[in-house]
Protein backbone atom coordinates (compact mmCIF):
# COMPACT_ATOMS: atom_id res chain seq x y z
CA UNK A 1 0.00 0.00 0.00
CA UNK A 2 1.53 3.03 -0.86
CA UNK A 3 1.74 6.53 1.09
CA UNK A 4 2.40 9.71 0.08
CA UNK A 5 3.94 10.36 3.14
CA UNK A 6 6.57 7.49 2.96
CA UNK A 7 9.73 9.51 2.88
CA UNK A 8 9.23 12.47 4.43
CA UNK A 9 9.90 12.83 8.59
CA UNK A 10 7.28 13.25 10.78
CA UNK A 11 8.65 16.43 12.31
CA UNK A 12 8.92 18.14 9.15
CA UNK A 13 5.10 17.54 8.40
CA UNK A 14 4.13 18.67 11.45
CA UNK A 15 6.61 21.75 10.10
CA UNK A 16 4.75 22.11 7.10
CA UNK A 17 1.32 21.97 8.73
CA UNK A 18 1.97 24.78 11.32
CA UNK A 19 3.59 26.87 8.99
CA UNK A 20 0.76 26.67 6.75
CA UNK A 21 -1.59 27.15 9.82
CA UNK A 22 0.48 30.24 11.03
CA UNK A 23 0.32 31.58 7.45
CA UNK A 24 -3.31 31.89 7.31
CA UNK A 25 -4.51 32.38 10.50
CA UNK A 26 -4.76 36.05 9.91
CA UNK A 27 -6.90 36.27 7.10
CA UNK A 28 -9.09 33.40 7.95
CA UNK A 29 -10.16 34.36 11.50
CA UNK A 30 -10.89 37.84 9.92
CA UNK A 31 -13.13 36.01 7.57
CA UNK A 32 -14.64 33.80 10.62
CA UNK A 33 -14.82 36.58 12.82
CA UNK A 34 -17.17 38.83 10.13
CA UNK A 35 -19.06 36.01 8.97
CA UNK A 36 -20.47 35.47 12.56
CA UNK A 37 -20.65 38.57 12.66
CA UNK A 38 -22.95 39.07 9.50
CA UNK A 39 -25.00 35.93 10.89
CA UNK A 40 -26.18 37.31 13.41
CA UNK A 41 -27.20 40.62 11.71
CA UNK A 42 -28.75 38.17 9.00
CA UNK A 43 -30.44 35.94 12.02
CA UNK A 44 -32.27 38.96 13.39
CA UNK A 45 -33.19 40.42 9.92
CA UNK A 46 -34.87 36.68 9.21
CA UNK A 47 -36.51 36.91 12.42
CA UNK A 48 -38.66 40.02 11.30
CA UNK A 49 -39.36 38.75 8.02
CA UNK A 50 -41.08 35.36 9.35
CA UNK A 51 -42.53 37.44 12.13
CA UNK A 52 -44.36 39.92 9.21
CA UNK A 53 -45.43 36.76 7.44
CA UNK A 54 -48.33 36.18 10.87
CA UNK A 55 -48.04 39.55 12.16
CA UNK A 56 -48.71 41.47 8.84
CA UNK A 57 -48.78 44.79 10.15
CA UNK A 58 -46.39 44.81 12.70
CA UNK A 59 -43.02 47.59 11.47
CA UNK A 60 -44.38 48.74 9.07
CA UNK A 61 -44.17 52.29 8.81
CA UNK A 62 -40.64 52.41 8.39
CA UNK A 63 -39.82 51.57 4.71
CA UNK A 64 -36.82 50.11 5.15
CA UNK A 65 -38.39 47.40 7.70
CA UNK A 66 -40.92 46.78 5.08
CA UNK A 67 -40.86 43.07 3.92
CA UNK A 68 -39.57 43.46 0.75
CA UNK A 69 -36.57 44.52 1.83
CA UNK A 70 -36.23 43.37 5.64
CA UNK A 71 -36.04 39.46 3.58
CA UNK A 72 -34.05 40.55 1.08
CA UNK A 73 -31.48 41.61 3.82
CA UNK A 74 -31.40 38.59 5.23
CA UNK A 75 -30.74 36.30 2.06
CA UNK A 76 -28.12 38.92 0.95
CA UNK A 77 -26.01 38.89 4.66
CA UNK A 78 -26.74 35.20 4.94
CA UNK A 79 -25.51 34.14 1.63
CA UNK A 80 -22.60 36.94 0.81
CA UNK A 81 -21.59 37.49 4.40
CA UNK A 82 -21.76 34.60 6.68
CA UNK A 83 -21.54 31.38 4.18
CA UNK A 84 -19.59 33.09 1.63
CA UNK A 85 -17.24 34.66 4.18
CA UNK A 86 -16.65 31.70 6.27
CA UNK A 87 -16.28 29.70 3.11
CA UNK A 88 -13.50 32.44 2.15
CA UNK A 89 -11.84 31.10 5.58
CA UNK A 90 -12.06 27.64 5.47
CA UNK A 91 -10.31 28.20 1.98
CA UNK A 92 -7.99 30.11 2.83
CA UNK A 93 -6.99 27.61 5.97
CA UNK A 94 -7.25 24.43 3.75
CA UNK A 95 -5.45 25.25 0.52
CA UNK A 96 -2.33 25.93 2.27
CA UNK A 97 -2.81 22.68 4.26
CA UNK A 98 -3.81 20.14 1.53
CA UNK A 99 -0.92 21.41 -0.90
CA UNK A 100 1.88 21.52 1.56
CA UNK A 101 2.59 25.08 1.64
CA UNK A 102 2.68 28.55 2.85
CA UNK A 103 -0.15 30.84 2.06
CA UNK A 104 1.12 33.09 -0.50
CA UNK A 105 0.32 36.78 -0.13
CA UNK A 106 -1.95 36.62 2.96
CA UNK A 107 -1.76 40.65 3.46
CA UNK A 108 -3.48 40.68 0.11
CA UNK A 109 -5.87 37.82 1.07
CA UNK A 110 -6.49 40.43 4.13
CA UNK A 111 -7.50 43.49 2.33
CA UNK A 112 -9.43 41.66 -0.09
CA UNK A 113 -11.91 40.23 2.60
CA UNK A 114 -11.85 43.94 4.05
CA UNK A 115 -12.98 45.26 0.63
CA UNK A 116 -15.47 42.46 0.25
CA UNK A 117 -16.72 43.49 3.56
CA UNK A 118 -17.52 46.94 2.08
CA UNK A 119 -18.93 46.10 -0.55
CA UNK A 120 -21.99 44.18 1.82
CA UNK A 121 -21.88 47.32 3.94
CA UNK A 122 -22.79 49.36 0.92
CA UNK A 123 -25.23 46.97 -1.08
CA UNK A 124 -27.46 46.02 2.36
CA UNK A 125 -27.58 50.24 3.28
CA UNK A 126 -28.50 50.68 -0.21
CA UNK A 127 -31.06 48.17 0.12
CA UNK A 128 -32.27 49.46 3.21
CA UNK A 129 -32.29 52.82 1.41
CA UNK A 130 -34.63 51.09 -1.19
CA UNK A 131 -32.24 50.49 -3.95
CA UNK A 132 -32.36 46.87 -5.27
CA UNK A 133 -31.35 45.03 -8.75
CA UNK A 134 -34.66 43.65 -9.11
CA UNK A 135 -33.41 39.94 -9.21
CA UNK A 136 -32.91 37.20 -6.69
CA UNK A 137 -29.99 36.79 -5.00
CA UNK A 138 -28.71 39.77 -7.25
CA UNK A 139 -29.74 42.62 -4.86
CA UNK A 140 -27.03 44.27 -4.13
CA UNK A 141 -26.56 46.96 -6.33
CA UNK A 142 -24.59 46.24 -9.70
CA UNK A 143 -22.60 49.37 -10.16
CA UNK A 144 -21.97 50.41 -6.64
CA UNK A 145 -21.65 47.20 -4.37
CA UNK A 146 -21.05 44.48 -6.57
CA UNK A 147 -17.35 45.60 -7.66
CA UNK A 148 -16.50 45.35 -4.17
CA UNK A 149 -17.64 41.50 -3.91
CA UNK A 150 -15.50 40.89 -7.29
CA UNK A 151 -12.41 42.81 -6.48
CA UNK A 152 -12.47 41.36 -2.99
CA UNK A 153 -13.15 38.04 -3.85
CA UNK A 154 -10.90 38.16 -6.59
CA UNK A 155 -7.66 39.36 -4.61
CA UNK A 156 -8.98 36.08 -1.76
CA UNK A 157 -9.13 33.72 -5.31
CA UNK A 158 -5.36 35.29 -6.46
CA UNK A 159 -3.71 34.34 -3.03
CA UNK A 160 -5.16 30.82 -3.45
CA UNK A 161 -4.29 30.15 -6.78
CA UNK A 162 -0.43 31.48 -6.26
CA UNK A 163 -0.50 28.93 -3.21
CA UNK A 164 -1.65 25.96 -5.38
CA UNK A 165 0.67 27.08 -7.80
CA UNK A 166 4.04 27.20 -5.35
CA UNK A 167 2.49 23.50 -3.98
CA UNK A 168 4.69 21.21 -2.81
CA UNK A 169 2.28 18.02 -2.40
CA UNK A 170 2.03 15.43 -4.48
CA UNK A 171 -1.19 15.77 -5.66
CA UNK A 172 -4.11 17.61 -5.65
CA UNK A 173 -6.95 16.36 -3.06
CA UNK A 174 -10.43 16.16 -4.41
CA UNK A 175 -11.35 18.98 -1.90
CA UNK A 176 -8.70 21.34 -3.86
CA UNK A 177 -10.04 20.67 -6.97
CA UNK A 178 -13.99 21.57 -5.25
CA UNK A 179 -12.38 24.53 -3.59
CA UNK A 180 -10.16 25.77 -6.80
CA UNK A 181 -13.27 25.04 -8.95
CA UNK A 182 -15.38 27.31 -7.26
CA UNK A 183 -12.93 30.12 -7.34
CA UNK A 184 -13.11 29.98 -10.84
CA UNK A 185 -16.60 29.13 -10.98
CA UNK A 186 -17.96 31.82 -9.08
CA UNK A 187 -16.42 34.92 -10.76
CA UNK A 188 -17.87 33.71 -14.02
CA UNK A 189 -21.34 33.12 -12.72
CA UNK A 190 -21.50 36.51 -11.04
CA UNK A 191 -20.39 38.52 -13.95
CA UNK A 192 -23.01 36.62 -16.38
CA UNK A 193 -25.86 37.16 -13.64
CA UNK A 194 -24.83 40.84 -13.30
CA UNK A 195 -24.39 41.58 -17.46
CA UNK A 196 -26.60 44.65 -17.71
CA UNK A 197 -27.61 43.77 -21.15
CA UNK A 198 -30.22 41.20 -20.29
CA UNK A 199 -33.97 42.26 -20.13
CA UNK A 200 -37.54 40.50 -19.71
CA UNK A 201 -37.47 36.96 -19.89
CA UNK A 202 -34.06 36.80 -20.83
CA UNK A 203 -33.55 38.30 -17.44
CA UNK A 204 -34.62 35.65 -15.69
CA UNK A 205 -33.17 33.04 -17.58
CA UNK A 206 -29.93 35.04 -16.75
CA UNK A 207 -31.14 35.42 -12.96
CA UNK A 208 -31.62 31.84 -12.32
CA UNK A 209 -28.74 30.49 -14.59
CA UNK A 210 -27.20 32.53 -11.81
CA UNK A 211 -28.53 31.90 -8.63
CA UNK A 212 -29.49 27.93 -9.08
CA UNK A 213 -25.36 27.92 -10.22
CA UNK A 214 -24.12 30.23 -6.82
CA UNK A 215 -25.54 27.24 -5.01
CA UNK A 216 -23.97 24.08 -6.95
CA UNK A 217 -20.87 25.77 -7.95
CA UNK A 218 -19.88 27.96 -5.10
CA UNK A 219 -21.74 27.28 -1.75
CA UNK A 220 -21.79 23.33 -2.69
CA UNK A 221 -18.42 23.47 -4.25
CA UNK A 222 -16.54 24.54 -1.57
CA UNK A 223 -18.54 22.69 1.44
CA UNK A 224 -18.23 19.36 0.00
CA UNK A 225 -14.33 19.99 -0.58
CA UNK A 226 -14.64 20.32 3.06
CA UNK A 227 -16.64 17.45 4.06
CA UNK A 228 -14.25 15.50 1.98
CA UNK A 229 -11.61 17.00 3.99
CA UNK A 230 -12.64 16.67 7.68
CA UNK A 231 -14.94 13.47 7.72
CA UNK A 232 -11.68 11.54 6.88
CA UNK A 233 -9.61 13.83 8.59
CA UNK A 234 -11.13 13.65 12.31
CA UNK A 235 -12.03 9.60 11.86
CA UNK A 236 -8.70 9.04 10.57
CA UNK A 237 -9.49 7.01 7.82
CA UNK A 238 -9.51 7.55 4.29
CA UNK A 239 -12.62 8.10 2.03
CA UNK A 240 -14.23 5.20 1.50
CA UNK A 241 -13.59 5.15 -2.32
CA UNK A 242 -11.40 8.16 -4.22
CA UNK A 243 -12.66 6.96 -7.64
CA UNK A 244 -16.01 7.75 -6.70
CA UNK A 245 -15.19 11.17 -4.93
CA UNK A 246 -13.42 12.16 -8.28
CA UNK A 247 -16.97 11.08 -10.33
CA UNK A 248 -18.66 13.28 -8.11
CA UNK A 249 -16.41 15.87 -8.84
CA UNK A 250 -16.35 15.91 -12.51
CA UNK A 251 -19.86 15.04 -13.15
CA UNK A 252 -20.89 18.04 -10.79
CA UNK A 253 -18.68 20.12 -12.88
CA UNK A 254 -20.20 19.01 -16.09
CA UNK A 255 -23.86 18.87 -15.66
CA UNK A 256 -24.81 21.25 -12.98
CA UNK A 257 -24.70 24.61 -15.08
CA UNK A 258 -27.24 23.56 -16.95
CA UNK A 259 -29.78 23.36 -14.22
CA UNK A 260 -30.80 26.89 -13.51
CA UNK A 261 -33.95 27.09 -15.61
CA UNK A 262 -35.60 24.85 -13.68
CA UNK A 263 -36.70 27.63 -11.43
CA UNK A 264 -38.77 28.61 -13.99
CA UNK A 265 -40.76 25.93 -15.09
CA UNK A 266 -43.97 27.05 -16.41
CA UNK A 267 -42.30 30.46 -17.42
CA UNK A 268 -42.33 31.71 -20.68
CA UNK A 269 -38.98 30.15 -21.85
CA UNK A 270 -38.65 27.87 -24.47
CA UNK A 271 -39.80 24.85 -23.69
CA UNK A 272 -36.08 23.09 -24.70
CA UNK A 273 -34.36 25.30 -22.72
CA UNK A 274 -36.38 24.12 -19.23
CA UNK A 275 -36.18 20.42 -20.48
CA UNK A 276 -32.69 20.50 -21.32
CA UNK A 277 -32.40 21.96 -17.61
CA UNK A 278 -34.78 18.94 -16.04
CA UNK A 279 -32.85 16.08 -17.87
CA UNK A 280 -29.39 18.14 -16.09
CA UNK A 281 -30.99 17.79 -12.86
CA UNK A 282 -31.97 14.22 -13.21
CA UNK A 283 -28.33 13.62 -14.39
CA UNK A 284 -27.53 15.63 -11.17
CA UNK A 285 -27.63 12.37 -9.34
CA UNK A 286 -24.77 10.40 -9.99
CA UNK A 287 -22.52 13.05 -8.64
CA UNK A 288 -25.04 13.36 -5.77
CA UNK A 289 -25.11 9.40 -4.87
CA UNK A 290 -21.57 9.03 -5.72
CA UNK A 291 -20.92 11.78 -2.90
CA UNK A 292 -23.73 9.90 -0.53
CA UNK A 293 -22.25 6.63 -0.80
CA UNK A 294 -18.75 8.12 0.00
CA UNK A 295 -20.13 9.86 2.92
CA UNK A 296 -21.86 6.87 4.15
CA UNK A 297 -19.56 4.22 3.96
CA UNK A 298 -16.31 6.13 5.23
CA UNK A 299 -18.69 6.56 8.22
CA UNK A 300 -20.31 2.97 8.39
CA UNK A 301 -19.30 1.46 12.01
CA UNK A 302 -17.54 4.83 13.16
CA UNK A 303 -20.91 6.56 13.59
CA UNK A 304 -20.19 6.80 17.25
CA UNK A 305 -17.53 9.61 16.69
CA UNK A 306 -20.77 11.83 16.83
CA UNK A 307 -20.48 11.95 20.05
CA UNK A 308 -16.71 12.54 20.59
CA UNK A 309 -16.19 15.50 17.37
CA UNK A 310 -18.59 18.57 17.12
CA UNK A 311 -16.79 19.00 13.81
CA UNK A 312 -18.34 15.47 12.40
CA UNK A 313 -21.27 16.31 14.29
CA UNK A 314 -22.07 19.25 11.69
CA UNK A 315 -20.40 18.08 8.96
CA UNK A 316 -21.81 14.65 9.04
CA UNK A 317 -25.81 15.73 9.16
CA UNK A 318 -24.54 18.57 6.89
CA UNK A 319 -23.59 16.04 4.24
CA UNK A 320 -26.70 14.06 5.33
CA UNK A 321 -28.86 17.17 4.08
CA UNK A 322 -26.73 17.59 0.68
CA UNK A 323 -27.99 14.51 -0.16
CA UNK A 324 -31.77 15.01 1.02
CA UNK A 325 -31.58 18.60 -0.69
CA UNK A 326 -30.53 17.55 -3.98
CA UNK A 327 -32.19 14.76 -4.09
CA UNK A 328 -35.23 16.43 -3.09
CA UNK A 329 -33.96 19.10 -5.82
CA UNK A 330 -34.14 16.37 -8.48
CA UNK A 331 -37.54 15.41 -7.28
CA UNK A 332 -38.77 19.21 -7.28
CA UNK A 333 -37.88 19.87 -11.21
CA UNK A 334 -40.36 17.40 -12.46
CA UNK A 335 -43.17 18.96 -13.97
CA UNK A 336 -45.87 16.86 -12.22
CA UNK A 337 -44.52 17.78 -8.95
CA UNK A 338 -43.58 21.34 -9.62
CA UNK A 339 -46.78 22.44 -10.41
CA UNK A 340 -48.13 22.21 -6.98
CA UNK A 341 -44.68 23.26 -5.33
CA UNK A 342 -43.85 26.33 -7.32
CA UNK A 343 -44.73 29.37 -5.80
CA UNK A 344 -44.89 27.97 -2.27
CA UNK A 345 -42.87 27.81 1.45
CA UNK A 346 -41.84 24.36 -0.40
CA UNK A 347 -39.26 25.76 -1.89
CA UNK A 348 -38.48 28.26 1.39
CA UNK A 349 -37.97 24.68 3.25
CA UNK A 350 -35.80 22.96 0.30
CA UNK A 351 -33.83 26.34 0.38
CA UNK A 352 -33.41 26.53 4.01
CA UNK A 353 -32.32 22.67 3.46
CA UNK A 354 -29.48 23.22 1.47
CA UNK A 355 -28.27 26.59 2.29
CA UNK A 356 -28.54 26.49 6.42
CA UNK A 357 -28.54 22.62 6.85
CA UNK A 358 -25.87 21.72 4.14
CA UNK A 359 -23.82 24.74 3.70
CA UNK A 360 -24.26 26.24 7.34
CA UNK A 361 -23.72 23.22 9.35
CA UNK A 362 -20.65 22.10 7.39
CA UNK A 363 -19.26 25.62 8.19
CA UNK A 364 -20.09 25.13 11.54
CA UNK A 365 -18.35 21.85 12.04
CA UNK A 366 -15.38 23.28 9.99
CA UNK A 367 -14.90 26.57 12.40
CA UNK A 368 -14.84 23.76 15.30
CA UNK A 369 -12.20 22.35 13.57
CA UNK A 370 -10.25 25.23 12.32
CA UNK A 371 -10.46 27.66 14.96
CA UNK A 372 -8.18 25.64 17.14
CA UNK A 373 -5.74 25.48 15.12
CA UNK A 374 -5.14 29.32 14.76
CA UNK A 375 -5.69 29.94 17.95
CA UNK A 376 -3.49 27.62 19.39
CA UNK A 377 -5.86 26.57 22.01
CA UNK A 378 -8.75 24.50 22.79
CA UNK A 379 -12.92 25.55 22.69
CA UNK A 380 -13.50 27.05 26.48
CA UNK A 381 -16.43 25.17 27.07
CA UNK A 382 -18.14 22.13 25.85
CA UNK A 383 -21.54 23.01 27.34
CA UNK A 384 -21.80 25.85 25.04
CA UNK A 385 -21.06 23.46 22.08
CA UNK A 386 -23.86 21.26 22.88
CA UNK A 387 -25.67 23.59 23.35
CA UNK A 388 -25.31 25.57 19.50
CA UNK A 389 -25.67 21.80 18.34
CA UNK A 390 -28.97 21.04 19.52
CA UNK A 391 -30.42 24.60 19.18
CA UNK A 392 -29.78 24.82 15.60
CA UNK A 393 -30.51 20.97 14.98
CA UNK A 394 -34.35 21.37 16.60
CA UNK A 395 -34.63 24.78 15.11
CA UNK A 396 -33.94 23.85 11.17
CA UNK A 397 -35.39 20.73 11.52
CA UNK A 398 -38.69 22.41 12.77
CA UNK A 399 -38.12 24.89 9.92
CA UNK A 400 -38.30 22.37 7.37
CA UNK A 401 -40.93 20.35 8.54
CA UNK A 402 -43.56 22.97 9.24
CA UNK A 403 -42.37 24.83 5.77
CA UNK A 404 -42.36 21.72 3.75
CA UNK A 405 -46.16 20.76 5.07
CA UNK A 406 -47.47 24.69 4.55
CA UNK A 407 -45.83 24.65 1.07
CA UNK A 408 -47.81 22.01 0.10
CA UNK A 409 -51.12 22.94 1.51
CA UNK A 410 -50.76 25.94 -0.11
CA UNK A 411 -49.75 24.48 -3.73
CA UNK A 412 -52.67 22.27 -3.41
CA UNK A 413 -54.79 25.03 -2.97
CA UNK A 414 -53.75 27.40 -5.16
CA UNK A 415 -53.63 25.11 -8.24
CA UNK A 416 -57.71 24.00 -7.33
CA UNK A 417 -59.63 26.64 -9.25
CA UNK A 418 -62.48 26.07 -6.69
CA UNK A 419 -60.63 27.28 -3.83
CA UNK A 420 -60.14 31.20 -3.33
CA UNK A 421 -56.65 32.41 -2.82
CA UNK A 422 -57.38 33.46 0.62
CA UNK A 423 -57.62 29.76 1.42
CA UNK A 424 -54.24 29.11 0.56
CA UNK A 425 -52.94 32.08 2.89
CA UNK A 426 -54.78 30.33 5.89
CA UNK A 427 -54.11 26.93 5.28
CA UNK A 428 -50.28 28.09 5.66
CA UNK A 429 -50.36 30.54 8.58
CA UNK A 430 -49.81 27.61 11.14
CA UNK A 431 -46.89 26.87 9.13
CA UNK A 432 -45.61 30.73 9.34
CA UNK A 433 -45.82 30.21 12.99
CA UNK A 434 -43.67 27.55 13.98
CA UNK A 435 -41.51 29.03 11.40
CA UNK A 436 -41.32 32.02 13.96
CA UNK A 437 -40.74 29.53 16.58
CA UNK A 438 -37.95 28.16 14.61
CA UNK A 439 -36.16 30.70 14.41
CA UNK A 440 -36.36 32.08 17.35
CA UNK A 441 -34.25 28.88 18.42
CA UNK A 442 -31.83 29.28 15.17
CA UNK A 443 -30.80 32.44 16.53
CA UNK A 444 -30.93 31.64 20.12
CA UNK A 445 -28.30 29.27 18.57
CA UNK A 446 -26.16 31.24 16.50
CA UNK A 447 -25.87 33.40 19.77
CA UNK A 448 -24.80 31.02 21.81
CA UNK A 449 -22.14 29.97 18.65
CA UNK A 450 -21.22 34.04 18.60
CA UNK A 451 -20.69 34.11 22.22
CA UNK A 452 -18.47 30.93 22.51
CA UNK A 453 -16.25 32.27 19.47
CA UNK A 454 -15.83 35.76 21.82
CA UNK A 455 -14.61 33.72 24.52
CA UNK A 456 -12.51 32.16 22.34
CA UNK A 457 -10.91 34.68 20.79
CA UNK A 458 -10.72 37.81 22.93
CA UNK A 459 -10.62 36.92 26.07
CA UNK A 460 -8.35 34.68 25.50
CA UNK A 461 -9.95 31.86 28.48
CA UNK A 462 -7.95 28.74 29.24
CA UNK A 463 -9.08 26.14 26.99
CA UNK A 464 -10.09 22.95 28.04
CA UNK A 465 -7.22 20.13 28.58
CA UNK A 466 -8.41 17.82 25.83
CA UNK A 467 -11.33 18.66 23.19
CA UNK A 468 -14.40 19.67 24.19
CA UNK A 469 -16.47 16.50 23.79
CA UNK A 470 -13.16 14.39 23.73
CA UNK A 471 -13.97 11.84 26.65
CA UNK A 472 -11.04 9.53 26.18
CA UNK A 473 -7.85 10.49 25.84
CA UNK A 474 -6.24 9.13 22.71
CA UNK A 475 -3.04 7.07 23.70
CA UNK A 476 -0.72 6.66 21.41
CA UNK A 477 1.01 3.36 20.17
CA UNK A 478 3.40 1.72 17.69
CA UNK A 479 1.56 1.45 13.98
CA UNK A 480 1.21 -2.21 12.67
CA UNK A 481 3.42 -3.47 10.25
CA UNK A 482 1.43 -1.82 7.32
CA UNK A 483 1.81 1.79 8.97
CA UNK A 484 -1.52 2.26 8.84
CA UNK A 485 -2.35 1.91 12.43
CA UNK A 486 -5.21 -0.54 12.07
CA UNK B 1 -33.77 32.88 -35.34
CA UNK B 2 -31.36 32.36 -32.50
CA UNK B 3 -33.34 33.63 -29.57
CA UNK B 4 -30.77 36.23 -27.62
CA UNK B 5 -31.46 33.51 -24.22
CA UNK B 6 -29.43 30.69 -26.21
CA UNK B 7 -26.82 33.17 -24.94
CA UNK B 8 -27.57 31.32 -21.05
CA UNK B 9 -27.21 27.87 -22.72
CA UNK B 10 -23.83 28.36 -24.23
CA UNK B 11 -22.63 29.50 -20.91
CA UNK B 12 -23.83 26.82 -18.97
CA UNK B 13 -22.07 24.47 -22.43
CA UNK B 14 -19.13 26.47 -21.67
CA UNK B 15 -18.68 26.01 -18.24
CA UNK B 16 -19.18 22.54 -18.91
CA UNK B 17 -16.20 22.73 -21.70
CA UNK B 18 -13.53 24.35 -18.93
CA UNK B 19 -14.69 21.32 -16.65
CA UNK B 20 -13.76 18.99 -19.75
CA UNK B 21 -10.46 21.27 -20.19
CA UNK B 22 -9.32 20.71 -16.58
CA UNK B 23 -10.47 16.90 -16.83
CA UNK B 24 -7.88 16.30 -19.47
CA UNK B 25 -5.11 18.71 -18.15
CA UNK B 26 -5.46 17.02 -14.52
CA UNK B 27 -5.08 12.99 -16.89
CA UNK B 28 -2.55 14.16 -18.21
CA UNK B 29 -0.46 15.50 -14.87
CA UNK B 30 -0.98 12.10 -13.85
CA UNK B 31 -3.28 12.84 -11.07
CA UNK B 32 -5.49 9.96 -11.64
CA UNK B 33 -2.19 7.43 -11.60
CA UNK B 34 -2.34 6.65 -7.76
CA UNK B 35 -5.77 6.72 -6.53
CA UNK B 36 -4.63 5.45 -3.15
CA UNK B 37 -2.24 7.61 -2.41
CA UNK B 38 -4.29 10.68 -3.04
CA UNK B 39 -6.76 9.24 -0.55
CA UNK B 40 -4.20 9.45 1.95
CA UNK B 41 -2.24 13.05 0.65
CA UNK B 42 -4.50 14.73 3.83
CA UNK B 43 -2.78 12.28 6.91
CA UNK B 44 0.73 12.44 8.31
CA UNK B 45 2.05 9.52 9.71
CA UNK B 46 0.94 10.89 13.58
CA UNK B 47 -2.87 10.35 12.23
CA UNK B 48 -2.04 6.94 11.83
CA UNK B 49 -0.21 6.47 15.32
CA UNK B 50 -3.49 7.84 17.08
CA UNK B 51 -5.93 5.72 18.64
CA UNK B 52 -9.32 6.60 18.53
CA UNK B 53 -12.10 5.44 20.89
CA UNK B 54 -14.84 5.22 18.32
CA UNK B 55 -12.29 2.36 16.49
CA UNK B 56 -12.72 -1.52 17.46
CA UNK B 57 -10.36 -3.07 18.59
CA UNK B 58 -9.07 -6.04 16.65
Amino acid sequence: MSSAHANVPLHEELDIRLRADASSSGPALLCFTCSIIWLLVGSVFGDVASLKLHFPDWLVRQGWLTFGRVRTIHLNTMTYGWASLAMLGVSLWIIPRLVHTELRWPRVATVGTIVWNVGLVIGIGMIIAGRNDGLEWLEMDRYMADPFLVVGGGMVGITLLATLLAGRAPYLYVSVWYIMGAFVWFPVLFVIGNWPTFAGVESAGANWFYAHNALGLWLTAVCLGAVYYFIPKVLGRPIYSYQLSLLGFWTLAFFYALNGMHHVIGGPLPTWMITTSIVASVLMVIPVFAVAVNHHMTMVGRFSALRYSPTLRFVVLGAIAYTAVSLQGTFTSLREVNRITHFTHWTIAHSHVGVYWFVTFVLFGAMYYIMPRLVRREWPSGGLIRWHFWLVLGGIAVYVIALTIAGVAQGLALIDPQTPFQQSVEVANAGMIWRSIAGGVLTAGHLAFAWHFWRMLRLREAGLEMPPLYEARPVVYSPGGDGTGS
Amino acid sequence: MIPASFAILVAGVAIGVLALLAFMWAWRRGEFDDIDAQSRVIFDARDYRLERPWETPE
